[in-house]
């Protein structure tokens, strides 16, 4: 969840309302306040309002809730002579700009407008792969501007921060922000770039901006760019950066950029039935209701006729994908825990899976034996799992980008889990009973994940005198609560010492094995005591279970 | 033991009057007899019919008797040799009887002692109450495996029915089939587990284009889509990262009655292992299909589910934000022991793009909470580790009292 840090009292400023009802407002608007330092509040955006990563957002729609300020707020915007000529930039073919004009950079909007950049760019953004903002002093360039694609080392400026002209490829290769942003033109021949009509470079999107158009405390108007993959999202984001910052102060500058005019401020029209509201809410709201709420949500309320709503959308939300986006706003809107709940009535019984009930039994049986119940992960490795337990490797799920060598694999079985907890006891009081029932997951190419999930029992004692007979009969006495016919044959398995290990049968197939566990697996996992174990699968007796 | 060893009786029997038929037999534990005397070589069985062999004959003659000798002197004399003692105890044909000592006083009661009497006789030694015991511990259940018990009790209490859904899953099922677009962060490197191995999986062709378009252009669901799908990523096999993998498999069966599903299931998620996160943990989701519901009784919903669950009916409601429901919204629960309120459950009404291309005309309603973070809150301890600990004293000494929800 995106997190933006306010200034306290900037925002009580911004929304003109006291701190206590501020606190709770939060709240309801999608942006509870996390954690508090101070004067430092940082609140918890929901991902789909991109528009609200900024106080100057935030109070915008504490505003609408409230009723001190509703619907769509008219941007103060005016035609400007600048242009941007656009060419074919193959990483990143849109472009959108504006400016801002008449700004007052105070500390509060310079932090703001940073860490709106920040928290796009991390977002909807995609890293800057997707959506990358520049925003520059307007005032130390000279348009018009062009934004084109130059070979990697065509081209040499001043990037910010530095004082050294450098090349775009040195920048990639040395920059702190071309280490971190390169992958997002890897495989491009040429980069983008934006100049102006001196061939000064305002910024190489979207890696880094010029230093030349460093914005300041004296900048007075901005110039603002917005690139990317998505043209849809590049004029959104644009538009929420140019209207996040007028609401604070300065007017909209339009920019004539290739043919289109931008920011697009001019709100899209949607039309909504009252039924449609009521079917979802269940509050059987009035259109004149419906129409009030939505205008504290930041809509513009159209028209009212015959059932249906024509409204405006706010220009800078980008959440608005389908009605029932709306209909959300109407529930926020008319407050949440205002809605009085109902108990849905559907008269159907509860049941739980067959397996988890034999699961339950054969957990029982184990305790029954005085066995304590382990619990594991499923992740594991392959040392764990087989050069451990002195066996071969056995295919199994590998990740692909694991977090750290211990947690590599899912396992295929549970008597490593079992043996790992044993080794960690050895300073425990013995005997040691343990079991664990859970899931392994085997290759199983048949299936649409090619994966099967087997539910297995494994059980495992140890102490001075643990040998072949006090296992079997164990073996023997859960079987026989199971239900199934069960056969022992001789079996060779690695982990056992030779001869002392029992293959287990169920009706008639393979299931399982039991044994003494090989002095080698006991070195291996630094176990000074004998210990006997079991494994059993379980699928055949949870498909048993109607014979049962 | 009056008239010997079964099968001594079998072969005298069959030495006496020849060949027998199995049904002619009519001695005391035939089977036995039968038994050991061919275990012994000393009879063959063909077609029923029951014949001394040569070595029979011997042993007529010699080593059993011998047995029997031993056993008649056993009776008369209450022993033999010890050679023979061996063999007939061995088969439980005889019980040593340990020779009653001559005591002052009764200490460790005995067999013998009650048998023979002497406890009316003798006094009892005075045993110290206070003198300490050493520790045995029961076999009991992991707490965190009472606690799902519980849950799931609860919950079918509630009438939800449990279903399940495979821990290896396919993007298809985890994001695609609940309108998270496919560039969407939740979906990267450092949010789920890719498999390397196996790496792709296969979906069902008849969701597959209705799901293309409902993500390319929204499709019939009257939503605008994300403009961007690729079946590449679709096939992609990952560990799933929630459970609502299970609810949304369970509608794509969907049969038209009205029902209430649940699932408790790991699930699995990149993170760094410390006291608040684990890379698998499990997640507890569920939900109900009904003709006529409404955002108003998700919430009523929710509230029952606090009041039967988490035992407590101090909660609220807070707006939230998940890709696959709108509305959405979070409850809050207070917990008295933390002083604090804690966003425990999320919910929400599944969107049109996610029922369509089901083919589910009715709303769904849709809850889930971090079942883990519960399962700590309630069990009362503050390292999540704990849940899945590998140190037998904590589960020896946790007290079963305290699994209770």
């Amino acid at each position: 969840m995106p997190v933006i840090e306010v200034d306290k009292n900037d925002l009580i400023e911004l929304c003109g309302i006291p701190e206590e009802e501020l606190r709770e407002v939060l709240t309801l608007v999608k942006a509870p306040i996390d954690e508090e330092e101070g004067d430092a509040w940082k609140l918890e955006i929901t991902p789909d309002r991109l528009d609200m990563f900024s106080p100057e957002g935030v109070a915008r729609s504490v505003k609408g809730f409230l009723g001190i300020e509703t619907e769509v707020s008219n941007y103060p915007a005016i035609d400007t002579e600048i242009e941007v000529k656009v060419n074919k930039v193959e990483a990143r073919p849109y472009i959108a700009c504006a400016c801002i004009l008449d700004v007052k950079l105070s500390d509060n909007l310079i932090k703001s407008l940073m860490q709106l950049q920040e928290k796009l760019h991390e977002t909807i953004g995609r890293k800057r792969k997707k959506i990358a903002i520049g925003i520059h002093d307007l005032d130390k360039v000279s348009p018009p501007f062009e934004y084109l694609e130059v070979l990697p080392d065509e081209i040499a400026f001043v990037p910010l921060g530095k004082s050294e002209k450098m090349t775009l490829d040195d920048i990639l290769k040395k920059h702190e922000k071309g280490k971190e942003y390169s992958f997002c033109l890897e495989g491009f021949k040429k980069y983008p770039l934006i100049v102006d009509k001196y061939g000064e470079v305002l910024s190489f999107p979207p890696i880094i901006n010029g230093e030349l158009t460093r914005v300041t405390e004296n900048t007075k108007n901005l110039f603002i760019d917005v690139t990317g993959t998505d043209k849809k999202l590049v004029e959104k984001t644009l538009t929420i950066v140019a209207t996040s910052i007028t609401e604070r102060c300065g007017k909209i500058g339009k920019v004539k950029v290739g043919n289109e005019i931008y920011p697009k401020l001019l709100p899209e029209q949607f039309s909504i039935k009252v039924e449609n509201i009521d079917r979802v809410l269940g509050l059987g709201l009035s259109e004149h209701e419906i129409g009030e709420i939505l205008k504290r949500m930041r809509y513009s309320v159209i028209e009212l006729k015959g059932g249906t709503l024509r409204v405006m959308i706010p220009p800078y939300r980008v959440d608005i994908l389908h009605e029932v986006d709306i209909i959300e706003d109407v529930a926020i809107g008319y407050g949440i825990n205002n809605i009085k709940p109902v108990v849905p009535k559907i008269p159907v019984p509860g049941k739980k899976l067959p397996k988890e009930k034999i699961t339950e039994k054969i957990r029982e049986i184990m305790l029954g034996f005085g066995f304590q119940e382990i619990m594991s992960f499923i992740l594991s490795n392959k040392e764990k799992q087989y050069l451990k337990m002195n066996v071969s490797e056995e295919r199994c799920v590998e990740i692909e980008n694991p977090m750290s060598l211990e947690y590599t694999t899912c396992r295929t079985w549970l008597l490593p889990c079992l043996l790992e907890f044993l080794s960690e006891n050895t300073h425990n009081k013995y005997p040691q009973m343990v079991f664990e029932i859970g899931d392994c997951v085997v290759i199983d190419e048949i299936q649409e994940t090619r994966t099967r999930d087997v539910r297995k029992l494994a059980g495992a004692i140890a102490h001075d005198k643990a040998n072949l007979t006090e296992i079997k009969s164990i073996v023997e006495g859960v079987v026989k609560e199971l239900g199934v016919n069960l056969v022992i044959k001789q079996y060779e398995h690695d982990s056992f010492i030779p001869t002392r290990c029992g293959e287990i049968y169920l009706n008639g197939k393979s299931c399982g094995f039991f044994g003494e566990i090989h002095p080698k697996v006991l070195e291996n996992w630094k176990i000074e005591k004998p210990v006997v174990a079991f494994e059993i699968d379980l699928t055949e007796i949870i498909k048993n279970r109607k014979t049962l | 033991m009056e008239r010997g060893l079964p099968e001594i009786v079998l072969i005298e029997l069959i030495g006496k009057k020849g060949p027998l038929r199995i049904e002619e037999i009519n001695i005391e534990s035939k089977n036995i007899a039968i038994s050991w005397a061919k275990k012994n070589g000393w009879i063959n069985i063909e077609q029923g019919v029951l014949k001394l062999t040569p070595k029979g004959a011997e042993i007529i003659e010699t080593r059993a008797y011998a047995l029997q000798s031993a056993l008649e002197k056993i009776d008369r004399e209450g022993t033999c040799e010890e050679e023979f003692l061996k063999v007939l105890e061995s088969r439980n044909l005889i019980e040593r009887v340990k020779e009653i000592p001559d005591i002052e006083e009764i200490a460790q009661l005995t067999p013998e002692i009650i048998i023979s009497g002497i406890w009316k006789t003798k006094p009892f030694k005075p045993y110290d109450v206070y003198a300490p015991a050493p520790q045995v511990y029961p076999g009991k259940k992991h707490p965190y495996a009472q606690f799902i018990e519980e849950v799931k009790e609860k919950l079918i209490e509630m009438g939800f029915e449990e279903v399940e859904s495979p821990l290896v899953e396919t993007e298809f099922w985890n994001f695609d089939a609940l309108f998270v677009p496919q560039d969407h962060p939740a979906r990267e490197w450092h949010d789920i587990f890719f498999l390397k191995n196996p790496k792709t999986g296969k979906i069902p062709e008849n969701l597959k284009e209705k799901i293309k378009l409902t993500h390319e252009n929204g499709w019939i669901t009257g939503s605008k889509g994300w403009g961007i799908w690729s079946q590449e990523r679709a096939l992609r096999l990952i560990l799933r990262s929630h459970t609502t993998t299970a609810s949304v498999r369970y509608l794509s069966k969907f049969d038209g009655e009205e029902t209430k599903v649940f699932s408790i299931g790991r699930i699995f998620r990149p993170d760094v292992i410390d006291r608040t996160h684990l890379m698998e943990f499990d997640q507890c989701e569920g939900i109900i299909v009904g003709k006529k519901v409404t955002f108003r009784h998700l919430l009523g919903m929710l509230k029952e589910f606090a009041k039967v669950v988490l035992g407590t009916e101090k909660i609220k409601f807070i707006p939230h934000y998940y890709p696959f429901t709108e509305p959405s919204v979070d409850m809050a629960v207070y917990f008295p022991k933390l002083k604090k309120w804690v966003e425990i459950v999320g919910s929400g009404m599944f969107r049109p793009e996610v029922l369509k291309p089901l083919g589910i005309d009715y709303p769904v309603l849709a809850w889930g909470f971090g079942f883990s973070r519960l399962a700590m809150f309630k069990l009362e301890i503050d390292d999540i580790r704990y849940l899945f600990t590998r140190d037998i004293k904590f589960l020896r000494e946790y007290p079963v009292m305290k699994c209770l929800l």
